[in-house]
């Protein structure tokens, strides 16, 4: 996600007065002229009444979006005669004018300032904070009237209310509020501190959705760079950002299953639009009713699983596009939700079937945290203990990664295979445990490898000790015991 | 297998099975009339059974050669009450389908024991096992295992009969029709099973699947067998529809006893508390199937079942386990639970429970299935 700098030139000429704007722009750029003309009658000041040539350079490339109306507008004031020159050195301009000579915001804010080689750069007034994030000689503005004020020192630059500002952080749900579900707690604390991709499957009400939203809250806070990496993007897919402050923690994005293959993968015909996996850039991609995606768009999602990258190839757009994030998907057992209880599943064998072959196999093998979730019982949702607190576990999880961090990865499911050997030997029990697996077939050569590096965030969870033991094994092949049947032809 | 093309009066009865009335109904149709009469008669209203001619409005001119094509296509050989080539063992059914449409060869299943293996589809994996074994234990006395093709004990009860070479020829009874057969696994098996001996269904290539065909289909298996055996049944479960059709016909019935713990076992429980006959080794079995067919009229002496060689019932493991292993073999039960419960039953780590969860299973004093442990049994057998 990159912003490109236009410069954008004007000419007077004599002629019948006219108004023209050149250099491939699009639909909302040429409508632009009409903004800018009305803005700056509106402002009280003159139009010129000659011929206007506008060209925006570089000229080959297209341009879209509203953001272009201001420097325009200011163009035309400066060949006008209305703003002087040396006014104008080193800056830039961006913004959206409404017809009363308003400014307004626009999205991609953090990505287009970033490209600008400007000293000082003049944004919406809404837009400052954003623009702040990656330019300090950004300046606001709330019209054109107040912008040239500025521009002429005849007042200073105003600063956005500090109400504005400091917006609350929405409260983030936390985990205490999870009664029981032991299991559950247990997967989204390994989850996390491994970065495992996880799969929920449990009836209607088992409390699938709860636990995945408490999954961010367990991530570290984003390092500088991953921060500024996220916010760019969510800046120019226009999502608002908190405050308009830097997105510092890791975003939790959850489509519906009725998105569309651009709006996940990220694409579209002639303007870039990053899709949710590049939101949840940095955090986590959670996908509820995953059996009621089609089949097509989850094979998309391969790629970029097994990359962190997606790379999108249009005819007029090429870009790798950041999307490392942890997927967290939930299903129920069947159609009818009752599959796991004995007795209470409405489904025909057929629709069984077909629901379970819904993933693929690959897609499947991507999951290295799989666990079936039942419906508490009353007892517990009633007088059960309060389980621990978010801020508990996630300096449990910050500890693992640290030890995940000495081994020159960012979370131990990035551990390449070849070197698991050393950063985690297996005891004798350990790997008797998981031979006898693969020889009964339960358990392919990818998925030795997964539930190795799942077993390795489990050691460093608890004593930390360099050997895997057979019980951290055996805790890694039962937490993701419930993929084993929905995988075609694995029935156990 | 199938003779290349069929007769006018298979096609004809195959076009009428065709017209997707109940049984009855196609019996009256069919009674005393050769099929191609009895289709014409429909045609122009003149049936004596169908004053009314309500059949005419789903009578097409071109469905007889359509519904032969089917049969055709799907290996599928058609067979009419009263004619030639009908299996006998069902011709003197009071509720004797009229038409029935036959995969693989049914002349291995006459003048042989047949016992019927019926439960639940969802059944937990004590069932599973028991239907294997018993299938299995049948086969290998060559009684013929005669069951439905469901998920669950169906499957798994022919599962264990075909593990068997050369043993009693399996049966299966489908409620569908022979090309309406839903899952990949339920086509291998029904494949295996008309290969080696016969499946049969009322139901006309080419007609959707209707719930009420399965509670019908369930006469035919009870019209079939010597013995029903319920391995594993809810208290309302399908399979009483076929203890029922058994008690009318006054043919022996009999339950796999149950955990009383266990839900699934509780419709075979309340048989036996009724007074049925309890299977508690194939033995039982064989013996009722003994009694059956003596009166079997020209049954020759080797037609009957075999005695079972050894008679025996699981036996408790003697393996001494650890403390934490013996608390979460505690906590397991008949039904399935999930892992969370578990852990909470035995009050041990999550990751003491699996460890000792493996080694149970090992034992095979556990069974898991996609994450939900019950108690374990010998084997393990797919569902």
């Amino acid at each position: 996600m990159e912003g490109r700098q236009v410069q954008v030139e004007v000419h007077l000429s004599p002629g019948l007065p006219a108004f023209t704007v050149v250099g491939l722009p699009d639909a909302s750029v040429r409508e632009s002229r009409d903004r800018v003309r009305a803005a700056v009658l509106s402002s009280g000041l003159t139009w010129p009444t000659r011929r206007i040539t506008v060209n925006l350079a570089p000229s080959g490339v297209r341009k879209g979006g509203s953001g272009l109306d201001l420097p325009i507008a200011v163009g035309a004031l400066a060949v006008a005669n209305v703003v002087s020159l040396p006014d104008l050195a080193d800056t830039a301009f961006i913004g959206e004018l409404g017809l009363d000579g308003s400014l307004r915001a626009v999205p991609g804010m953090v990505p287009m300032v970033g490209a600008l080689d400007a000293r000082r750069v003049v944004v919406p007034l809404d837009c400052l904070a954003e623009a702040r994030l990656v330019s300090s000689g950004a300046r606001g503005a709330r019209s054109l009237a107040e912008l040239l004020g500025a521009l002429g020192g005849r007042h200073p630059w105003p600063e956005p209310h500090a109400a504005a500002k400091s917006e609350p952080r929405p409260v983030q749900p936390d985990l205490a509020e999870v009664r029981g579900q032991v299991v559950g707690r247990r997967v989204l604390e390994i989850a996390a501190a491994g970065g495992h991709h996880l799969l929920l499957v449990g009836p209607p009400g088992s409390g699938k959705t709860m636990l995945a939203i408490r999954l961010p809250g367990l991530l570290p806070p984003l390092e500088r760079s991953e921060a500024l990496e996220v916010t760019r993007i969510h800046s120019a897919a226009g999502v608002a950002l908190a405050g308009g402050s830097l997105v510092d923690r890791p975003p939790f994005r959850a489509p519906h299953h009725g998105a569309t293959e651009v709006s996940l993968i990220g694409g579209g015909s002639s303007w870039l639009r990053p899709g949710e996996i590049s939101l949840a850039h940095g955090g986590v991609l959670f996908l509820d009713e995953l059996g009621e995606f089609p089949g097509a768009l989850l094979d998309a999602l391969r790629q970029p699983l097994e990359e962190g990258v997606v790379r999108i190839r249009r005819a007029r757009v090429v870009a790798d596009l950041p999307a490392r994030f942890l997927l967290v998907g939930a299903m129920n057992p069947c159609p009818c939700g009752e599959g796991s209880l004995v007795g209470a599943c409405r489904c025909s064998d057929y629709t069984r079937a077909r629901y379970e072959r819904r993933l693929s196999g690959p897609l499947l093998d991507r999951f290295d945290l799989a666990v079936s979730l039942a419906r508490p019982d009353v007892s517990q949702l009633l007088g059960g203990p309060a389980g621990e607190s978010t801020a508990i576990v996630a300096e449990r999880v910050r500890v693992a990664r640290l030890e995940a961090n000495a081994r020159g990865v960012r979370c131990n499911s990035e551990l390449p295979s070849i070197s698991l050997d050393e950063v985690a030997p297996l005891s004798s029990d350990a790997s008797a445990l998981l031979e006898h697996r693969l020889r009964s077939g339960a358990l392919s050569a990818r998925g030795l490898h997964r539930v190795w590096r799942v077993a390795r965030t489990i050691a460093d969870l608890g004593d930390g000790g360099l050997v895997i033991t057979e019980q951290h094994v055996a805790e890694a092949l039962q937490l993701r015991a419930a993929r084993d049947t929905l995988v075609p032809g694995n029935a156990r | 297998m199938t003779e290349g093309t069929l007769t006018e009066d298979q096609r004809f009865a195959a076009a009428l099975a065709a017209l997707g009335m109940s049984p009855a109904r196609l019996r009256r149709l069919l009674h005393n009339l050769p099929p191609r009469v009895a289709w014409d008669a429909l045609a122009t209203g003149t049936h004596p059974a169908d004053p009314e001619g309500r059949s005419r409005q789903f009578m097409r001119h071109d469905m007889v050669e359509e519904v032969a094509t089917r049969c055709t296509e799907a290996g599928v050989n058609v067979r009419v009450l009263g004619e030639s080539g009908y299996p006998p063992c069902l011709a003197d059914d009071p509720e004797a389908p009229a038409v029935v449409f036959v995969r693989g060869e049914l002349a291995l299943l006459e003048d042989r024991p047949r016992a019927a293996l019926v439960g639940t589809r969802s059944a937990t994996s004590y069932g599973r096992e028991v239907a294997f074994d018993l299938g299995r234990a049948l086969a290998e006395a060559g009684v013929v295992v005669v069951s439905g093709l469901a998920r669950g004990i169906d499957t798994a009860a022919h599962a264990g009969a075909l593990d068997v070479d050369h043993g009693g020829p399996p049966a299966g009874v489908l409620g569908t029709a022979h090309d309406a057969l839903g899952t990949p696994a339920q086509l291998a098996l029904c494949d295996r099973i008309g290969r080696l001996g016969a499946v049969l269904s009322e139901v006309a290539p080419g007609t959707e699947a209707a719930r009420w065909r399965f509670a019908v289909r369930n006469r035919v298996m009870a019209a079939l067998a010597h013995v029903v055996v319920v391995v594993e049944c809810h208290v309302r479960g399908g399979a009483l529809h076929t203890v029922a059709a058994a008690k009318r016909r006054g043919i022996a019935v009999a339950a796999v006893p149950g955990s009383v713990r266990s839900s699934a076992s509780a419709g075979a429980n309340a048989l036996l508390a009724a007074g049925e006959r309890c299977v508690r080794h194939p033995g039982v079995v064989l013996d009722l199937l003994s009694e059956a067919t003596t009166s079997m009229p020209g049954a020759p002496a080797e037609m009957r079942p075999k005695a079972h060689p050894k008679v025996s019932g699981p036996g408790l493991s003697s393996a001494v386990l650890d403390l934490v292993t013996s608390r979460v073999r505690q906590a397991l039960e008949a039904d399935p639970a999930s892992l969370d419960t578990i852990v909470r039953r035995s009050g041990r780590s999550i990751g003491e429970v699996a460890l000792a969860l493996e080694r149970l299973s090992r034992l095979g004093l556990a069974s898991g299935d996609r994450g939900w442990w019950s108690q374990g049994h010998r084997r393990s057998v797919e569902r």
